[in-house]
């Protein structure tokens, strides 16, 4: 078997919270507990969950935005957690990022020219000019943007015309991984299709690899290749979007499936969760979903369920484990 | 007559010398328990009709023709003073997001005590018993302790139960909910659609909903509008719509969705996106985005008519079926 791209081990990542300075509390936000992903090349590897799940954070850990507290994450083979940022910048040539919001992740005072070109002046500095413009065009005309924008401001395009800028910015350096989160959350759904158009486009052309941050289960069904569904800073199903959407096997799973609003059902099915998501300061024992899982017992509630294998999903449940459900 | 009847609704801004006109020919009715749907992307108009209904429009806008009549009575000619008393009362709002629509510095039950005592001669007691009732009936856990609560001690999810009690606070006949719950998570999002149906249906209470997301639109309503650019493009059973659009943007909104299209294939996008209000083309505003627009498009803007059990605004509408 074949390296896989991106390698996480037991992950954790805790960010401590100021209480008062006097106090000799510590408390931590406990925001990744022991996450552990394997991205082969080529994946469209999708993240869901929902707000506060732990999605984002693995996404920045990955990309050396945020520093691991436990855990490890390799890169093509080389073990890229915990390097200094000089011995990190060939890495970062090498992965990009597009963010949620248009609005916010291009500067305001750049042009569009400015805002392509800082990142190919950055890494590739040996380029002449005339090669950075050229350069900058082809890749404009590769994400359909009229050349003619470089002297424009982001305030003058729309959301859509502003995420295709985005995804011109992160393909500048010829990443061969891109994590994309949310990137179509703040657009309306005929742009999104556009821009999801673009992305599997720009997939296929370049041979890219994509983690896929989302909380839109029919954006990952539609786009993803591995999805893995993510709640409380764990992983509890990692699978491919056909098996995910056929059987949901752990009960969050099957929860969240539930909840999508479907196109011509005619009756609302309600819901029925009990509580709400825990707060990650302090964690529950054991399986972080069992005061909310109704095929909870008692060793659910002492004992953390690893992630194991059924046939095509890996799975976090001992209810599954055990055949309980 | 209808509970609530808008009719040609228009709603004008004065920007920079030019009129323009954020709101066309809005029309429709809402009976005593009904659920309309209000659906269209960001700058279609959805919450403006809102807002126009509970006479919101503030400067440089106005309501430049039309009329809302709810329960017999002319809204947008009522002076401020009448006008105050219908709003939050007979007709409630509930808006997107509820930490801003919630004040950050009183307590919830401060909150609706204020709310009460506006509309009503109450006592502190019978306004406190009266608010925890409302919090208990959308299902707030341990409501006595919360009705001391502060707004950002609740999470996401109590906040907006706590937005749907005020709203239910006095009883009212209509509640128009502006994108209720998209800044909700999924799971609580079906959560409080499945408590604000419950509501609505055990009251009687009509129920517009604004939203943008035509899925949520399918399963809680009976009828919907799809607006595009200021206009309703379409208007009808919200079944029959999503199971044969008859405008050519109704249709390609639905076939834009994921789940309508096979998984890993190219999606039906709407080419271009939505003009601004400033420079809308002439004739049928959607005609450069669509696949069936000639020169009939650019000619001249369709009327909405009736076309079965249905209105559209396109010229070309038969063509679709």
């Amino acid at each position: 078997m074949t390296e896989p791209l991106v390698k996480v081990q037991d992950l954790q990542v805790h960010f401590p919270i100021q209480v008062h300075f006097l106090s000799r509390e510590k408390p931590v936000v406990h925001a990744l507990n022991g996450v552990d992903v394997e991205i082969d090349r080529g994946d469209a590897f999708c993240l869901v969950g929902e707000s506060g799940c732990g999605k984002t954070t693995l996404g920045r850990t990955i990309m050396g935005l945020v520093r691991p507290t436990v855990g490890e994450i390799s890169y093509d083979g080389e073990r890229i957690s915990g390097l200094r940022d000089q011995a990190l910048l060939p890495y970062r040539r090498r992965m990009q990022m597009i963010f949620q919001n248009p609005y916010a992740s291009l500067n305001p005072r750049m042009t569009v020219q400015q805002t392509l070109e800082e990142p190919l002046r950055f890494h590739k500095s040996e380029l002449s000019d005339a090669e950075v413009r050229e350069h900058t065009e082809n890749v404009m005309v590769s994400v359909g943007n009229d050349p003619g924008w470089g002297s424009r401001y982001p305030h003058e395009f729309s959301g859509g015309q502003r995420q295709r800028i985005s995804i011109a910015r992160a393909l500048m350096v010829d990443p061969e991984f891109i994590v994309a989160d949310e990137p179509v959350s703040a657009l309306d759904v005929s742009i999104q299709a556009q821009v999801l158009n673009l992305l599997m486009k720009v997939r296929k052309e370049r041979q890219l690899t994509y983690l896929f941050i989302t909380h839109d289960l029919s954006v990952v069904q539609h786009f993803g290749t591995r999805v893995a569904v993510m709640y409380l800073g764990t992983v509890c199903e990692m699978t491919t979007p056909k098996t995910l959407f056929a059987t949901p096997r752990h009960p969050y799973s099957q929860l969240l499936l539930s909840a999508i609003p479907k196109l011509g059902r005619k009756t609302f099915v309600p819901v029925k969760v009990p509580g709400e998501v825990p707060s990650p300061i302090d964690l529950p024992s054991g399986c972080v979903f069992h005061g909310r899982c109704r095929f909870a017992n008692e060793r659910c509630k002492s004992q953390v369920p690893e992630l194991k294998n059924y046939s095509g999903a890996q799975v976090a449940c001992h209810a599954v484990e055990e055949d309980r459900l | 007559m209808a509970l609530l009847e808008v009719r040609d609704l228009e709603v004008e801004f004065a920007m920079r010398g030019a009129r323009l006109k954020a709101l066309r020919g809005v029309s429709f009715d809402l009976d005593a328990g009904d659920r309309l749907g209000i659906v269209g992307e960001s700058g279609a108009g959805k919450s403006m009709a809102a807002y126009a209904i509970l006479n919101l429009i503030s400067e440089p806008g106005r309501i430049s023709a039309g009329s809302i009549a709810f329960d017999g009575r002319v809204l947008n000619t009522l002076p401020a003073e009448e006008m105050r008393k219908v709003r939050g009362d007979r007709i409630a709002m509930i808006f997107q997001d509820p930490m801003m629509t919630l004040n950050p510095v009183l307590t919830v039950g401060a909150q609706m005590v204020e709310c009460l005592k506006t509309h009503r001669t109450i006592s502190d007691g019978e306004a406190r018993a009266l608010s925890v009732q409302k919090l208990r009936e959308v299902a707030i856990p341990s409501p006595d302790a919360r009705f001391d609560s502060y707004p950002h001690e609740l999470s996401g999810g109590l906040r907006q139960r706590v937005v749907i009690a005020i709203a239910l606070l006095l009883d009212p006949a209509v509640i128009i909910a502006d994108e209720p719950t998209t800044a909700l998570d999924v799971t609580i999002q079906a959560e409080i659609m499945g408590l604000m149906l419950d509501l609505c249906e055990t009251r009687g209470v009509s129920l517009i909903l604004i939203t943008h997301d035509i899925a949520v639109v399918s399963e809680t309503t009976q009828r919907m509008l799809v607006m595009y650019a200021g206009r309703v493009v379409e208007q009808g059973e919200t079944r029959g719509i999503i199971a044969r659009p008859s405008h050519p943007y109704t249709r390609g909104l639905l076939q834009a969705l994921p789940q309508r299209n096979k998984p890993g294939a190219e999606l039906n996008q709407i080419p271009g996106s939505m003009p601004t209000l400033a420079e809308l083309p002439p004739g049928c505003a959607f005609h450069p985005r669509c696949a069936y627009a000639d020169d009939t498009c650019s000619g001249g803007v369709p009327a909405l008519r009736t076309l079965g059990k249905r209105l559209v605004a396109c010229h070309h509408a038969e063509r679709l079926k």
